[in-house]
């Protein structure tokens, strides 16, 4: 079960990490706040799925190392929705 | 090979799965806690956008970025130990370089703290700050807060893997039986170096 080794995940990481400081010298605003936010999401699912055993782990085991993820989701949508709404009045 | 199985597990697979699965619910609670932080950062954000972006531009992101990479690096290193722990060899050194990254990102973090003091944007009680606004001394308290927070989580974290570290070297942590509790302390670590990884673009990122 050796599909991608640590080492190549960690080049990967730190591949990741040249990325979004290079994308924070060019974009800037939402457009920039967004694509950090995703290739900060892209490598905790590497180092979820590879260093934290997801890859290996059952379906129930998965749900409960994710299950906080769809609680984060539910704050922050009912906080946004407030802000993304306020000019439909 | 397997770890002897207790009451109430019925095999060594199920017993395994699930100290795992209350480490992951365990970890979950923290992500919580850190989510809590995020959601004040999204609202200044939105919010206060120019203030925040102008007090991210004084952040040190080359401090930053280094402490990314020494963590990530932190973790590969773990992961590599839970991983020989489970083929039933011991990888003392290989624990012990991962600690002294970890101690590196607190020397680092240490050193910019000491120039966030100096330059007086560190909202520490009793220190000296100047602010151009009220929301940039929010994201300023709310920096420290979070990037603290983190930091001792870290500690949590090194004094879990320095004491694997001595019983590897002891040869009191028999593998690969038992081996879980490298897999168990691993997850810890590499949670903290996941929410670092979130912090960094938040806090100093943010353009």
């Amino acid at each position: 079960m050796r599909t991608a080794s640590p080492v190549v995940v960690w080049i990967v990481l730190l591949a990741l990490l040249g990325l979004t400081l290079a994308a924070s010298f060019v974009l800037s605003g939402m457009i920039g706040l967004t694509v950090a936010l995703a290739v900060a999401s892209v490598k905790s699912g590497l180092v979820f799925w590879r260093y934290m055993h997801l890859r290996e782990a059952s379906g129930l085991l998965r749900i409960a190392a994710l299950g906080a993820l769809f609680w984060v989701f539910v704050l922050l949508a009912f906080v946004t929705a407030d802000y993304l709404t306020r000019g439909l009045a | 090979m397997a770890d002897r199985v207790r009451e109430p597990y019925a095999a060594p697979g199920q017993q395994r799965e699930a100290a795992m699965m209350g480490m992951y619910i365990f970890l979950a609670s923290e992500t919580m806690l850190f989510s809590g932080l995020f959601l004040v950062a999204l609202h200044l954000r939105l919010e206060h956008a120019p203030e925040v972006v102008a007090a991210s531009r004084q952040m040190h992101y080359f401090i930053g970025a280094a402490n990314t990479a020494l963590l990530l690096t932190s973790s590969l290193l773990v992961a590599l130990a839970v991983e020989a722990a489970r083929e039933g060899r011991a990888r003392p050194a290989v624990l012990a370089t991962a600690i002294l990254l970890g101690l590196g990102f607190l020397a680092l973090k240490a050193v910019e703290y000491r120039m966030e003091y100096a330059e007086g944007i560190l909202p520490l009680p009793g220190a000296v700050t100047e602010f151009s606004s009220p929301a940039r001394h929010a994201f300023m308290n709310l920096y420290l807060i979070a990037t603290a927070l983190h930091a001792v989580h870290l500690s949590i974290g090194l004094g879990l893997l320095a004491t694997l570290a001595v019983r590897l070297l002891r040869g009191t942590l028999p593998l690969p039986e038992r081996s879980i509790v490298m897999v168990n302390a691993g997850l810890y670590w590499h949670l903290v170096d996941v929410i670092w990884i979130f912090l960094y673009p938040v806090f100093y990122l943010a353009r």
